[in-house]
């Protein structure tokens, strides 16, 4: 009798996993096998003024940080998120604060004339290109999270931009359905070459490990790609975008 | 008692039964589907493996960051720890590569780590990397061994370096080990402990030539043979090289510690002088004109290479390019072997090449209304390429870069020499002297 209702709630659980796996054909109608895609991120319209080839340029000055950074707003269907910063929100963790001095720019210099740097009256906040001609639709999601790392990655500065440019370090992270990273790889499965460089890769993906910080919220079309998966994160130091070094 | 036994047994299996629905559910990996996509996979989707469902992501680039570094007191004599100290501080600042940390924050027993490290100390306030040393007598001088740690590499040092000095020696050994310490970070040597020459008003109508250190000590008035010494620049051997004026109204190139005019031969006032890649090029004005002429460091088959105009302002480039000032267009601009390259501001004037890591650059300075600012552009002259260094902190004037091009030196309104990165952040003042005609050693 034990045995019987043993079998009967096994094959009720269990039935239909043996049955994919005996006939794989008959449930793969409506699932189109995974093909690998390049990501292509969008590269966004810098907000500024256009470059005047007569006049002279303006000195580009790293502000020093007074509040948390704003928040990429990738959307242009919805301005009226372009909204100051303001105060820290009340419910700010120490790790916010630690995050503010540790992502001011080491030469920001305070106060100044804000004055509006190269690019166009139509781009946006976190934009990158100052030439419509090469901005391009994209992932955009694939941009936020770019923006989300590099706002938390601090490369030292005795590795040139130059060499920066040149390097790739590739690290395994575990995320949690909360997209909480719960577990990184210590070692890198793919070395850049310079291990400060990996260092300080690995130093920002433990930190937001530690800090139980979630990525940003994907949308739902592409949440199954990051929730409770586990992700490599290539992490080039070439602040266009080239990821030819991480192959 | 069976029918108990009877429904244990079956509460086993039942349970035996979730958790083998549990394994299969969780436990095998699942592979990313296009159906995850509720586009059904039309929106582009990050890269995944056909094999295990790993998402790729790739970030670019990410906030630069001063790398922190202990300097602590080297072990021994505590005037020759001072020297060490100040020195290799006030280096790794001006480098725009360090940050240094305040001693207060030390936590380490220094007494008890001697020269070596227990890097859970030094991790713990922060410290990337720690400078240890130690000195000893040695005859008339010191032995100083200096050491750099890396603390994520353990507590054995990375570097250790040794150097017998006189008593006034330690400076420069503390500038050669910055020097070794930037050269083990980079693969590129520094260049603490070279030095700047440049010419200064020193009374009604007199002008003469000093020398300063790189970081702004020892200054010096170099003996000339005029009360007007103009355009300095250090030539073959380390030789200082003027155009000096003479009672009789003429002009002509000396070389500090030599009475005796360098060049007899020069069919003008010869204004200025510059030295690069095995040639010399002189400033020399006849007849309204005033034109540049190249050829070999002795002053041996000097050739006209500019033709119409003001010329004046050579400089060489790390493969022998000529920068210089004409106003053959109208107005003064910067011209690289005949070619133009400012293209934006009326006024551009003493260009000067700079080797800068992210890409060779032309520094210059310009005029931007009532006041002079420092800017760089490209080799190629791009419009686009022009950066501004400086602006509304005085007037900024006379830019010289070190030979490794990481810095910038130019004298500024706000009362001395500064020094900057190459994009004219870190500003930093290293002298009270201002002057004209500024020119780095080595480039």
């Amino acid at each position: 009798m034990g045995f019987a209702v043993a079998f009967a709630i096994h094959a009720i659980f269990a039935g239909p996993f043996i049955y994919r796996a005996i006939v794989p054909a008959a449930v793969t109608e409506d699932e189109v096998p995974l093909v690998g895609k390049p990501v292509v991120a969008a590269t966004l319209l810098k907000l500024g003024k256009p470059l005047d080839p007569k006049t002279l340029p303006d000195r580009i000055v790293p502000k020093a940080r007074t509040a948390p950074q704003k928040d990429l707003n990738a959307s242009k269907d919805d301005p009226g998120k372009k909204s100051d910063a303001g105060a820290p929100p009340p419910n700010a963790l120490p790790s916010d604060l630690q995050n503010l001095i540790t992502k001011s720019d080491p030469f920001a210099e305070d106060g100044g004339k804000t004055r509006p740097e190269e690019g166009n009256a139509a781009g946006i906040d976190g934009g990158t290109e100052t030439d419509p001609n090469k901005v391009h639709a994209g992932d955009m999601y694939a941009a936020r999270l770019n923006v989300f790392i590099h706002d938390r990655w601090q490369i030292p500065t005795v590795i040139s931009q130059g060499e920066a440019n040149r390097l790739c370090v590739v690290f395994q992270v575990n995320l949690s359905p909360r997209l909480q990273i719960w577990h990184v790889r210590p070692e890198p499965i793919r070395k850049s070459g310079n291990e400060l460089f990996d260092d300080s890769a690995r130093t920002m993906l433990m930190k937001l490990l530690d800090d139980h910080a979630p990525l940003p919220e994907p949308p739902p079309e592409v949440a199954g790609l990051y929730k409770g998966r586990t992700v490599n994160f290539a992490l080039a130091g070439d602040v266009h975008g080239d990821s030819s070094k991480c192959k | 008692m069976q029918m108990n036994k009877t429904l244990g047994r079956a509460a086993i299996a039942a349970l035996g039964a979730f958790v083998s629905a549990a394994l299969l559910a969780f436990g095998i990996p699942r592979t990313a589907t296009a159906a995850d996509g509720a586009d059904g996979g039309n929106a582009p989707l990050p890269t995944t493996t056909d094999n295990g469902g790993v998402t790729q992501v790739f970030v670019s680039g990410g906030n630069r960051a001063l790398f922190k570094v202990a300097i602590a007191p080297t072990v021994g004599d505590p005037a020759v720890s001072n020297t060490v100290v100040e020195t290799t501080s006030r280096d790794f600042m001006l480098s725009s590569m360090f940050q240094v940390l305040d001693p207060k924050s030390f936590t380490a027993n220094l007494e008890k780590e001697g020269i070596a490290i227990d890097p859970a100390s030094w991790r713990n306030v922060g410290a990337e990397g720690v400078i240890k040393g130690s000195s000893v007598p040695r005859g008339q001088g010191v032995h100083l061994e200096l050491r750099l740690y890396v603390v994520s590499r353990g507590s054995d040092a990375v570097l250790t370096k040794g150097y017998d000095v006189g008593q006034s020696g330690v400076r420069g050994a503390v500038h050669e080990f910055v020097n070794d310490v930037i050269k083990w970070f980079t693969g590129t040597s520094g260049t603490f402990g070279s030095r700047m020459v440049f010419s200064a008003t020193t009374g009604r109508g007199q002008k003469s030539v000093f020398s300063i250190d790189s970081d702004g000590q020892n200054v010096g008035k170099l003996p000339t043979v005029s009360n007007v010494a103009l355009a300095p620049a250090i030539g073959p051997g380390g030789g200082v090289y003027y155009a000096g004026g003479l009672p009789d109204g003429s002009y002509s190139l000396f070389k500090v510690g030599n009475p005796a005019a360098v060049l007899k031969q020069a069919t003008g006032l010869v204004f200025g002088v510059a030295f690069g890649g095995s040639k010399m090029a002189l400033v020399v004005s006849n007849s309204g004109q005033s034109d540049i002429f190249v050829g070999a460091p002795d002053g041996s088959g000097l050739t006209k290479v500019t033709r119409g105009g003001l010329n004046t302002h050579p400089a060489f480039g790390p493969g022998g390019q000529l920068a210089y000032v004409s106003n053959v267009s109208g107005n003064p601009q910067i011209y690289v072997d005949g070619k133009r390259v400012s293209w934006r501001g009326t006024y551009n004037m003493a260009p000067v090449f700079c080797n800068d890591p992210e890409g060779s650059k032309i520094l210059f300075m310009g005029r931007d209304g009532g006041a002079w600012d420092i800017f760089s552009v490209d080799p190629g002259g791009s419009a686009a390429s022009m950066k501004r260094l400086t602006q509304e902190q005085g007037s900024n004037t006379y830019p010289a870069c070190s030979p490794d091009g990481r810095m910038v030196a130019f004298f500024s309104t706000r009362g001395g020499l500064y020094t900057s990165n190459p994009q004219g952040q870190n500003q930093q003042k290293i002298s009270s002297v201002t002057g004209e005609s500024l020119r780095w050693e080595g480039n």
